[in-house]
């Protein structure tokens, strides 16, 4: 059982609420099935929090986005449920390539391809990037984009943990605690205030250390966020 | 575990337990009552419920192995046994443990751990007895003419014989054939030094031999020894009888009368009758067991009871009217009954469900101070023969012969070493483990509130490492088993080693909670405890359950 695994978590969270080793409570199919789903929803709120305040720090390494459309729409694809993928906070896309130029976001009525639109495919419903007035954009070296990848269900000890990064799974039994402890009519309320305390302990670390980024990108900015004074 | 938000827990205790109350009525139950238990019993000294010992075939000669198979081919039923102290002439004493199985007679060897067919064959067909092959042997230890006791054996279907304790050698020596007795009908018993038994012919005739020489009387013109039941009541035919010192009880299929008064001629006028039921007898005379002023036996309808003097109580198949209605009830002539003096416990083997021979046995206990229903012992397959016997030192052990030629012997519960079994061992040797169960009354019994069921907390008794499981039943739904391991961390004293083990202690108690789910609410909750693993021991001291009232719903099952 290695750390933050997700054995390690369950067994982290079955302390945190002080339950029997011998217990069906969270169990309703196969050994701590429920527990294993709390975990994966802490995982998923905590990745979501921090697409919200440091997406950075969760971002996935370029990936290229395809077309179907020749150009229409370029789609982020498919877990590997099969489910389709739906970027989390900001995305980073750039053209022509994974050293190619920034795009930025843009409006529907902007009359160039040179922003994005971020909505879904017509047909089959899955979050696509898109350009403005159903324009056609297509690139030699493709379109690569780096965004959070919203993390897979743990279904069991064998499962793997993706939140990124590592510390902030050290918050998923704090999460998953208040979610057992609702289940049992206990009072939520002790796992929720530690979970708040070091949730912004570690925020403030990530804050600290990803302050700018991006922002080399913009106009009239600098990346080196102690010369630009203001953020 | 934190409480509840706003709720009042209750605490459901059930334990320490004194019997067990098979009744399948929620409201009844009570704290000092086992709903069930199997192959476990309460510990006579501790206050625990502990598993009983394990068993392994007899003549391994080594230890292990497979064991030896008597009999002959077509004829494997073990027929009876017994041990049997003679007092010899200069006044040391011999103990022979006998084992007859199909037609053969044996004696059996406790250091060697072997058998030898003392009498043979030849033997009895030198001394004209015949011994069936297949019925069950009944033993009695009467009195003769040479001063010292002998072994009356009988087999139901021939005139039984006598035997001194010697070796055959081919001319039938220690045998002696009892030409004047009829065939006796089941186990024979003494009074007043005299051979007693029910005719196997006139089964309203109860016959005896003389005081101190079972070789003459009975029907004989010069004694005509013979009480001829009357019948004027119950004219059904005898199916047992016992003596005691007080008075000779004879039992038919529905009633039963005891007879008081000196045992001579004049007895059939003299003795005086009492009736004791007129509406209880017995189907197996094998069922019928003695303790301290007190018969036990199973009744014709498969009942437990007792009976002190002339007063018959039924108040252990009141305790096991569930267990009872599952035997085999048209087999009940087979029953065999035994006073298992070290664990405190009579047992009754018993046909179970489908069963033609013994598959199961009943056990009866005095721990509490009254008897009482501890439950039921299995996992043995069929057997047909039950019996106590004296190993070497000569302390009690219990044996079950099958039908196919194997005894086994229990192991000890009181002491260390290699009298101590807790697995079941098949006739070629294997182990397997004991499963044993015990499942507390039911809690919170209710006649319309709901509770959630929270959590259990148990208190085990760890002779050895255990892996225990737990699970429930509600009026809604039954749980999945929940298991979890207990290193046992006592060991007995004498065998402990300083600095290595908990000295002194032969027990430690372990305490262990079990959490319990969304299932387990409802007007009342029925635990259970069980424990299945070779090599390992099992005990139990007592249980409580956390719960608090959630509703009372018009629909409430």
């Amino acid at each position: 059982m290695a750390l933050f695994d997700a054995s390690d978590l369950v067994t982290r969270t079955l302390n945190l609420i002080n339950r029997p080793d011998a217990d069906e409570a969270f169990t309703r199919t196969t050994t701590n099935d429920v527990l294993y789903q709390y975990v994966s929803d802490g995982q998923r709120r905590i990745c979501e929090l921090l697409a919200w305040q440091v997406p950075e720090v969760s971002y996935e390494p370029p990936t290229q986005l395809i077309s179907s459309d020749n150009g229409l729409t370029y789609g982020f694809g498919t877990d590997s449920d099969g489910n389709p993928i739906l970027p989390l906070g900001q995305i980073e896309l750039r053209g022509d390539g994974p050293k190619g130029l920034p795009i930025l976001p843009g409006n529907d009525w902007d009359d160039t391809t040179l922003v994005y639109l971020l909505d879904t495919n017509a047909s089959t419903g899955y979050p696509v990037i898109r350009w403005p007035g159903q324009r056609t954009r297509t690139f030699a070296n493709g379109l690569w984009c780096r965004y959070v990848k919203p993390t897979l269900q743990i279904t069991s000890s064998s499962s793997p943990v993706t939140l990124k990064p590592f510390l902030c799974r050290e918050l998923i039994p704090y999460q998953a605690a208040v979610s057992c402890a609702t289940q049992l009519d206990m009072d939520p309320g002790p796992y929720q205030s530690q979970f708040d305390a070091r949730w912004y302990e570690i925020l403030a670390i990530l804050k600290t250390q990803k302050h700018g980024a991006g922002l080399a990108a913009f106009p009239n900015t600098s990346g080196v966020w102690w010369k630009r004074g203001v953020y | 575990m934190q409480p509840l938000k706003g709720r009042q827990t209750d605490v459901l205790i059930s334990g320490p337990w004194s019997m067990v109350n098979d009744a399948v009525d929620s409201t009844t139950a009570n704290t000092s009552t086992l709903y069930a238990a199997q192959n476990m019993y309460p510990d006579p000294q501790l206050g625990s419920w502990v598993g009983r010992p394990g068993s392994r075939p007899m003549g391994q000669t080594g230890g292990a192995g497979p064991g030896t198979q008597l009999g002959q081919s077509g004829h494997r039923r073990v027929q009876g046994s017994i041990t049997w102290t003679k007092r010899n002439t200069n006044g040391t004493v011999t103990r022979y443990t006998v084992v007859v199985c199909g037609g053969k007679f044996y004696t059996y060897d406790w250091s060697l751990d072997t058998y030898t067919e003392v009498e043979t064959a030849a033997d009895f067909t030198a001394k004209s007895i015949t011994l069936d092959k297949d019925s069950r042997v009944f033993f009695t230890v009467c009195g003769t003419q040479t001063g010292f006791a002998q072994l009356h054996v009988s087999d139901g279907v021939n005139v039984p014989f006598l035997w001194d304790g010697s070796t055959g050698g081919g001319t039938g020596a220690g045998l002696t054939k009892l030409t004047n007795s009829p065939v006796l009908y089941g186990q024979p018993w003494m009074y007043y030094a005299k051979v007693m038994g029910t005719m196997n012919a006139n089964r309203g005739r109860t016959v005896w031999g003389e005081e101190n020489d079972p070789t003459v009387g009975y029907l004989m013109p010069a004694y005509n020894n013979v009480w001829q039941d009357p019948g004027a009541q119950d004219a059904n035919p005898l199916y047992g009888g016992i003596g005691t010192n007080d008075a000779i009880y004879l039992y038919r299929n529905r009633s039963t009368v005891s007879i008081t008064g000196r045992l001579d001629t004049q007895f059939s006028t003299t003795g005086v009758r009492a009736d004791v039921s007129n509406t209880v007898g017995v189907a197996s005379s094998a069922s019928l067991v003695f303790h301290e002023g007190t018969i036990f036996f199973q009744d014709a309808d498969g009942r437990l009871r007792y009976q002190a003097g002339n007063t018959v109580n039924d108040t252990l198949w009141r305790e096991s009217r569930q267990t009872t209605n599952t035997l085999n009830l048209g087999q009940l002539q087979v029953v065999q009954a035994v006073d298992y003096v070290p664990a405190g416990v009579i047992l009754f083997g018993v046909p179970g469900p489908d069963q033609s021979d013994m598959s199961l046995l009943m056990a009866v206990s005095m721990t509490s101070g009254a008897p009482h229903f501890v439950g039921t012992w299995s996992g043995f397959g069929t057997f047909s023969c039950l019996a106590m016997a004296l190993d070497q030192d000569g302390v009690p052990v219990l044996l079950r012969g099958d039908t196919n030629g194997y005894v086994y012997r229990f192991g000890d519960p009181n002491r260390v070493g290699s009298t101590q079994i807790w697995d079941d061992y098949s006739s070629a040797g294997v182990a397997s483990p004991i499963t044993h169960v015990l499942t507390p009354s039911y809690l919170g019994g209710n006649t319309d509130t709901e509770r959630q069921f929270l959590r259990a907390d148990a208190v085990f008794r760890a002779d050895s490492n255990m892996t225990v499981g737990a699970s429930y039943q509600t009026p809604r739904s039954t749980s999945n088993l929940l298991s979890t391991t207990i290193m046992g961390t006592g060991t007995l004293y004498g065998e402990a080693l300083y600095g290595e083990f908990t000295y002194g202690g032969g027990t430690t108690e372990v305490h262990r909670a079990f959490g319990y789910g969304r299932n387990a609410n409802g007007r009342w909750l029925l635990p259970s405890f069980t424990h299945q693993s070779v090599g390992e021991q099992f005990g139990m001291l007592a249980m409580s359950v956390d719960a608090v009232q959630v509703s009372r719903q018009p629909r409430t099952p």
